[in-house]
């Protein structure tokens, strides 16, 4: 293949992850309540004074680095104009762009594995087949697994962490291969990124040891020790930042841990059995799910960091009482570039042409095109078996909720939102204005400040609002929005 | 051709981080003090009123306010005129303020006689009346006279204050004790 057709096949599956996932954002609820308040909802607060706060923030258990690169964006984005629903949508869409990062780690994580696996093996490409092969497998992968897609539209720490390791894990496998003379920008990346990583989300500190492990065994010492030091400054600036924000460096980290670890706290939000994480993957995927975990298996000279790295988050996970799919979302990728970089590495040779002096036999053809067929199948088929058994998450945040509480904020004569499920809206950022959104209480129904309630339809809630003159003047599925009938 | 694409790619990113440089810069050297303004639904009447009414679009900015999830003491609560409040329709400070305060302003000039506080004591515990405060005129450039309160007890407290052409009122409440948190359910300007 040339460049070229190889860069528009790259582009082309950047195209398609990212139409997915704009469809995902257009189409998929929300997956978790903590994207908006615990994220996005300090960011606003600190720029517009009104916002909820949960008791992570009050008890100063979060760190601001997210929040601080969101708001970032929310002040620059308000320059031009931008503000409620739709300056939470353009968030929104531009947490897909970053998400597109994951793609092409994808590919060069797909290639790196193939490259490697077909050094390994007895029926080697001679070219850089395996690599392209590999490479467009991991990419599309990457690009259409459902759980992916969606979680790639919510502003939460496990994707960019996810892919803050994704990458450190691909640029140490490539480092490995290089040879001694690998570049030192390149042990810098992977400290860089595992720092971020890990500064993200703490959980993922197995991927360090991972790295660590594999750089020593490879001997790469000299590298070994700039991604420890670059690692250690990149997690050096969470710690500075908890300082100037906390006034204690590392003061979230210290406090996320001793709650949720020493004092066990995380066992207030649900307790699951150890083998959780077993059944919601083989929920995911109940027909190939095997197919999965079985091709990295079988490459696991090569797949190892990649397969070590997941397996040992999952055991880490395992051993904590309260469990959630996304803490869990890093496997995902991990598995599906292992299994991209064993399957390019075994079709690739299955696929290589005779050259232009020898044509290949009619049988020869259909021998490849069935190899070709088997292998874009069988990945097709983890595709189309997690789009099938995609349930939803855990929490049921229905899209049409945000959409009407979004409208609520763009009416002008709005000064009070009743509002059913709090933690089912996207705060105060979403409703673009600083006017009380409180729970509904029909206590405060005689309140003349709350001009609109935001209900589901049919409940309770709808009644009791009507009978306090409150009339129907929006609805979107589920819901209706409900306005004081005296100011109409 | 690449190349060219190449270097178009590297400036539009380059203007991406440098908007995002800006916005991080003006996010760090934010404060965001809560502002809202209600809408008005009626004009002001010719006699003497409370100003400060829900229902002539006043403008309420606080420093904080409670702010959990199921507990929003917002401070539009203070001009909502309500006679018999919840425990929720009060404004009440954040835990980390340590020097609360509050302004009510309103769409023209109007001259002040009296401010009228309602203070949590009256509907809760007596305790939660703010002892120490003071009451400032809010001026259209500036501010006018204020009366500095020590020792209140009284739990819907009345305090002189001639003010000419005032813009608003303003409270500085001074936390009952070092963990302590302001409560405060309606504040009420009379006049002209």
């Amino acid at each position: 293949m040339t460049r070229r057709t190889l860069q528009t096949l790259g582009l082309s599956i950047t195209a398609f992850g990212f139409l997915l996932r704009l469809v995902a954002l257009i189409r998929v609820q929300p997956n978790h309540p903590d994207e908006f308040f615990q994220y996005l909802e300090p960011a606003w607060r600190r720029i517009s004074g009104a916002g909820i706060i949960t008791w992570e923030w009050r008890e100063g258990l979060r760190s601001w680095v997210l929040p601080g690169y969101l708001g970032a964006w929310m002040r620059a984005l308000a320059w031009l104009g931008l503000r409620g629903s739709a300056l939470g949508l353009a968030l929104r869409v531009h947490w897909v762009v970053v998400s597109l990062l994951l793609v092409w780690a994808g590919w060069r994580g797909g290639a790196m594995i193939a490259r490697a696996e077909s050094i390994e093996s007895p029926r080697a490409a001679p070219s850089d087949d395996a690599g392209v092969v590999g490479g467009i497998l991991g990419a599309a992968l990457c690009a259409g697994f459902p759980l992916l897609v969606t979680f790639s539209t919510d502003m939460l720490t496990e994707l960019p962490s996810t892919i803050g390791v994704v990458w450190a894990l691909v640029i140490t496998g490539e480092l490995v291969g290089q040879g001694p003379t690998a570049s030192k920008r390149s042990a810098a990346a992977i400290g860089s990124l595992l720092g971020l990583g890990l500064g993200l989300r703490v959980q993922h500190a197995p991927a360090a040891l991972v790295v660590g492990l594999c750089l020593l065994a490879a001997r790469r010492y000299r590298a070994l020790g700039i991604a420890f030091v670059t690692g250690a400054l990149t997690l050096g600036l969470f710690g500075v930042v908890d300082w100037f924000t906390w006034g204690g460096i590392f003061s979230s980290y210290i406090g996320y841990v001793n709650f949720n670890l020493v004092q066990g706290g995380a066992a207030q939000f649900g307790v699951e059995p150890w083998y959780w994480y077993g059944v919601r993957y083989s929920n995911r995927l109940p027909n190939m799910l095997a197919v999965l975990l079985i091709v990295p298996i079988v490459g696991i000279r090569s797949t190892w960091p990649f397969v070590l790295t997941a397996t040992s988050l999952l055991s880490l996970l395992s051993t904590q009482p309260h469990k959630e799919e996304r803490f869990a979302l890093l496997c995902w990728p991990l598995l599906l570039i292992a299994w991209a970089g064993v399957v390019g590495a075994w079709l690739a040779p299955r696929l290589r042409s005779g050259g232009p002096q020898r044509p290949i036999s009619v049988g020869r053809q259909i021998e490849r095109g069935s190899w070709l067929l088997a292998c874009v199948g069988l990945g097709a088929g983890i595709l189309v078996d997690g789009a099938l058994h995609f349930q939803g998450t855990e929490f049921n945040l229905p899209l049409a909720r945000y959409e009407a509480q979004g409208w609520v904020g763009r009416q002008a004569d709005a000064s009070g939102l009743l509002y059913d499920d709090l933690l089912g809206g996207g705060g105060y950022l979403w409703l673009g204005r600083t006017f009380p959104q409180v729970e509904f209480n029909s206590s405060l129904l005689d309140n003349p400040i709350f001009t609109h309630a935001l209900v589901e339809r049919g409940s309770n809630h709808e009644q009791l609002a009507k009978s306090a003159h409150f009339v129907e003047v929006y609805s979107k599925g589920d819901f209706v929005v409900l306005r004081r009938a005296s100011r109409l | 051709m690449i190349c060219r694409l190449r270097t178009a790619m590297a400036l539009v990113a380059a203007l991406v981080a440098g908007f995002w440089v800006s916005g991080l810069v003006a996010f760090a050297s934010t404060r965001g003090v809560l502002s809202v303004t209600l809408p008005r639904r009626r004009p002001d009447p010719p006699e003497r009123h409370n100003l400060a009414s829900w229902d002539l679009g006043p403008t309420i900015r606080a420093s904080s306010y409670h702010d959990d999830l199921g507990t929003q003491h917002h401070p539009a609560f203070l001009v909502d005129g309500r006679a018999f409040p919840d425990p929720i329709e009060k404004w009440a400070s954040s835990e980390r303020d340590r020097h609360p305060w509050v302004e009510i302003s309103w769409r023209e000039p109007h001259d002040v006689d009296r401010v009228l506080v309602r203070h949590a004591g009256d509907r809760e515990f007596t305790e939660y009346t703010a002892r120490n405060y003071r009451i400032r005129c809010l001026l259209e450039r500036g501010v006018g006279p204020s009366v500095d309160v020590k020792d209140n007890r009284e739990s819907v407290a009345s305090h002189a204050i001639e003010c000419q052409r005032a813009r608003g009122v303003r409270l500085d409440i001074e936390p009952n004790g070092p963990t302590e948190i302001v409560r405060v359910y309606e504040v009420e300007a009379w006049g002209l």
